[in-house]
């Protein structure tokens, strides 16, 4: 490592999707990934292995908080693409036009949008699955065409593979595009801090030593990215943290619905986008950790039961926020979020709906993942079990962490339209830090058309 | 660190013997292994948190063991004792279901 011409911290959608054009546009390019990296398939997916090895922390990190909510953040070359479950939906205009109103946003309507999220998709061959649901899918559309809730089977960056979908993930394509072109990628390297002086980034310190650049962009997330600046001077509070919080049900069938290499696609939008139901993650352990959340035993369960269990979702659009705070003395950030008592009665309502569509769905026990909760077996059940679900008992989760840096012209912004950080001249923020809110669907292709454009200004000079 | 990683692995062992009774102890010991590793993998500010309640924790059970001292801490009315059996018991539980379990 010595002098390059960008540095793009982070190997997520974002730092990808700026390391590829950057190094197409003939710039020399040093992507810094604190992270290892981890081939595709190489791990089983939703492991403790993976865990180990693909998380911060191995997953183990909360955002305190009444209640807490658990969340995850990838840590390895090509960041969450490589962890999350590949689901693709494109931003609506209403969404957009509500970031560009509420924040001032400059070129971010949906026609502003849409030929980089045309772009996205070739590359990553977003497409709808071919043929029959499994059943975990299965069960979701079953319960909501009985109800006549509206859904959908959600397209994924994929293409059919032997067995399960083969994700197209940064490491097999943006990445591997940016490699290509020229671009270095230094792994297992944490970025202590900016070198920031007079305005302007110097480089980025690494183990002590300074790499120098001419522009850095910061794409470490929405935790890392904001928790990178404290540490580097640069004045940023933290707040404004979104998230989607989650509760989730393990749901048993008479028949078996568990894939555990993969999960249900299919998602319920009838109440979209403030309420999304959807299937989870089932591996046997993850349904062994839902019921223990709930106090519940395991030891009476039947070994196999798993096949027929399968753990499913409510999310929710927040009215809370949360908080990123750089301690010193601590290496990691410490996050807050608060839930406000409208997101607690949105998740009750939400839990509510979710079981009732998984008994139409025909499954026969339904267990809660709140501690203390009740075993759900009628419809008669569901109105107090969702309202035993108060504050202390919740249990919480999240993945789609954003809204730190949010882009725009509002006074006292961090940083600009295109992702620039206004106090220092040669730096930018380009992730999902920058989506002003959790936007109520899988933000993936969103913060990589954002990414696109605002990367196209930089090179353009107009940043 | 490591009187309170052997205080974990004994917390470890109790849930195991009550959630998984059919388990070997080879298997329950493993899994009390992987939650010292996932212990010291948390982040800074949570580890110093689960520290001390892991001090508290300690006080609460005394020399107790097995299905007493899982009660035992279940039943403590100490703020974090509850989570701190709550987080021990979820990593445990995960460990060995990925271990043996699956």
């Amino acid at each position: 490592m010595s002098s390059y011409d960008v540095v793009v911290v982070g190997s997520g959608p974002g730092g990808s999707v700026t390391a590829r054009e950057c190094a197409r546009a003939g710039l020399r390019v040093l992507v810094v990934e604190e992270g290892e990296r981890v081939e595709p398939g190489a791990v089983p997916a939703y492991s403790l292995e993976q865990m180990r090895r693909q998380y911060r922390n191995q997953g183990l990190t909360v955002a305190l908080g009444r209640p807490p909510i658990a969340y995850t953040e990838a840590a390895c070359a090509g960041g969450g693409s490589e962890v999350n479950s590949g689901l693709y939906h494109r931003p609506s205009a209403e969404l957009l036009d509500a970031w560009s109103r509420e924040h001032a946003v400059e070129a971010l309507t949906l026609p502003d949008v849409e030929p980089w999220l045309g772009t996205v998709e070739d590359r990553l061959q977003v497409q709808g699955r071919a043929g029959e649901l499994p059943p975990a899918s299965a069960a979701l559309a079953r319960g909501a065409e009985r109800l006549g809730w509206a859904g959908l089977d959600v397209p994924r960056w994929a293409v059919p593979g032997p067995g399960h979908p083969e994700k197209q993930t940064m490491t097999r394509t943006y990445l591997a595009d940016a490699l290509e072109a020229g671009a270095e990628l230094a792994c297992g390297s944490r970025v202590d801090r900016l070198d920031v002086h007079d305005g302007r980034v110097r480089g980025v310190v690494v183990a002590g030593r300074t790499v120098t650049s001419e522009r850095v962009v910061v794409a470490a997330g929405a935790v890392q990215s904001p928790a990178l600046l404290q540490r580097s001077g640069v004045p940023v509070s933290g707040r404004g943290l979104a998230v989607h919080p989650t509760v989730k049900v393990v749901a048993e069938f008479a028949e078996d619905v568990n894939d555990p290499a993969d999960l249900a696609t299919y998602q319920v939008k009838e109440f979209a986008p403030a309420l999304t139901l959807g299937g989870s993650a089932s591996r046997p352990s993850l349904i062994a950790l839902a019921l223990s959340e709930r106090g519940w035993s395991v030891a009476g369960e039947p070994r196999e039961a798993w096949r027929r269990q399968q753990v499913y979702y409510a999310a929710i659009r927040s009215r809370g926020r949360g908080r990123v705070r750089s301690v010193p003395g601590f290496r990691d950030p410490v996050v807050t979020y608060r839930l406000t008592r409208e997101d607690l009665a949105l998740l009750r309502s939400g839990l509510a709906r979710l079981m009732h569509l998984l008994l139409a769905a025909g499954a026969t026990r339904l267990l809660p993942s709140y501690a203390g909760a009740m075993t759900v077996t009628t419809n008669a059940d569901v109105a107090p079990a969702a309202a035993a679900m108060t504050r202390s008992r919740a249990a919480l989760m999240s993945v789609h962490l954003t809204g730190t840096l949010p882009l725009g012209e509002r006074r006292g912004g961090v940083v600009d339209s295109w992702g620039r950080v206004r106090d220092v001249t040669n730096l930018w923020v380009n992730d999902a830090s920058l989506l002003p809110d959790a936007p109520g669907i899988n933000p993936q292709g969103t913060l990589m058309a954002i990414a696109h454009r605002n990367v196209d200004r930089l090179l353009r000079g107009d940043g | 660190m490591r009187s309170g990683a052997t205080f974990a692995e004994r917390v470890a062992l109790a849930c195991l013997a009550r959630d998984v009774p059919e388990s070997s102890l080879e298997s329950r010991r493993r899994a009390a292994e992987e939650v010292v590793q996932s212990l010291t993998a948390l982040p800074d500010s949570t580890r110093a948190g689960v520290g001390v309640a892991g001090v508290l924790a300690r006080g609460v059970v005394g020399r107790s063991s097995g299905d007493r001292l899982v009660s035992r801490l279940d039943a403590a009315p100490l703020p974090g004792v509850g989570e701190y059996l709550k987080l021990v018991r979820s990593l445990a539980l995960v460990a060995w279901f990925e271990d043996a379990g699956s």
